[in-house]
């Protein structure tokens, strides 16, 4: 016997929402029965929610008050991180700031530094303790002067306050991204 | 040990743990209304989907979460429940494109519960171990469609939602689904019969 291949038919999902149910309408029953695809839908549903009764009745859900602490405990969690972004980000750009600055005062000032790392390596770690002082007090000098520019050979001045002038906009760009994330 | 916070710090989590409350889409006693409503339902969903009871506990609970924390268009039962499926169906996929590993068979057979059978099925002994095979040989995206369809009645709008695909392609890919597994049936020898014209 030649087996027929089943169409689509328009009843099918009716179909299946009566077997799965089990709520039949005479009619459709008796369309379910001769129609293919129709009976093709009705044993899916059948099969399938037979499968789903039998997980149902061995399924170990948690407590729904445990479900809605817990997801109440995260989103605070979450939000508390998401408010606190912005200034963790202030707080490791001032810490990558400060390393960098020292970095460029120890390049800027090398000659009186490695003067200084001469002396502890020639005469000993006491003799450099000593002269920490004068090293301090160098730094100190330099700190005390007016402007910058006396210290520096004056074709550098204009480079000096061309890179002051760009690092000024990175601080400003840095605080409108800061103020921005604040508002969201 | 805690971390010591400045005002400000302090300030800004205040204003953030005091907006969570109102973010949730509905209060404690809906939630547990709809909770116990479709939570058995997801479970078994996760469970033939994955074939893993321990990942669709870890599942079911994420995506009630999720839930919980979405910003919602509509409140009706039916849109969230179909909104649930769809939390579900999107963490499944993104568990095994995390592992790595081909979404497995689902899980073999376990004791059966006496009580109703299948009109159709041959024979009552090994039905529902010859069902868990026959599943396991469709693919994970024709067990999905036809879950929806015929376990919880989604739509085809719905469906094409939840499994992220169009509503035309939805139609003709259960129709397929649903037709493999009439002959997957039949090879098993679980069906004796499909209405025949």
């Amino acid at each position: 016997m030649s087996q027929a291949r089943p169409q689509q038919c328009e009843k099918e999902m009716l179909v299946a929402r009566g077997a799965r149910t089990g709520l039949w309408d005479p009619e459709l029953e008796q369309h379910a029965a001769t129609c293919p695809a129709c009976s093709e839908a009705a044993l899916a549903a059948r099969m399938l929610n037979e499968m789903r009764a039998t997980d149902e009745a061995q399924a170990r859900i948690p407590d729904p008050v445990l479900i809605w602490w817990e997801a109440q405990l995260l989103a605070k969690r979450q939000a508390g991180e998401k408010a606190t972004q912005p200034i963790h980000l202030v707080e490791r750009f001032a810490c990558a700031w400060a390393v960098i600055c020292a970095a460029g005062a120890c390049l800027w000032q090398w000659h009186a530094i490695r003067d200084w790392l001469g002396a502890i390596g020639s005469r000993g770690v006491r003799a450099g303790a000593d002269s920490l002082g004068g090293l301090v007090a160098h730094f100190t000098r330099l700190a005390n002067q007016t402007t910058l520019a006396r210290s520096s050979p004056g074709w550098s001045s204009g480079l000096l306050m061309a890179g002051g002038a760009g690092i000024l906009l990175l601080v400003a760009a840095f605080f409108a991204v800061y103020f921005s994330q604040s508002q969201e | 040990m805690l971390n010591p916070i400045s005002m400000t710090q302090a300030r800004e989590l205040d204003r953030a743990i005091g907006a969570v409350d109102d973010t949730f889409p509905m209060d404690e006693q809906s939630f547990r209304t709809f909770y116990e409503a479709t939570a058995r339902r997801l479970w078994s969903y996760l469970y033939r989907m994955s074939g893993n009871a321990t990942l669709a506990d870890d599942l079911l609970q994420e995506s009630y979460y999720r839930l919980l924390r979405a910003r919602l268009s509509e409140m009706s039962q039916d849109y969230l429940k179909n909104y649930l499926f769809r939390i579900a169906t999107n963490l499944l996929r993104d568990h095994w494109r995390r592992t790595k590993i081909d979404p497995p068979a689902p899980p073999e057979a376990r004791a059966r519960e006496p009580g109703w059978t299948l009109a159709s099925l041959s024979g009552e002994m090994d039905a529902h171990a010859d069902l868990v095979r026959v599943m396991g040989d469709l693919k994970p995206r024709e067990r999905e469609l036809l879950w929806l369809a015929y376990v919880e009645g989604s739509s085809h709008r719905e469906i094409a939602q939840a499994v992220g695909l169009r509503e035309q392609s939805v139609r003709g890919l259960l129709f397929r689904a649903r037709t493999k597994l009439a002959r997957l049936l039949r090879r098993h020898g679980v069906v004796s019969e499909v209405v025949q014209r």
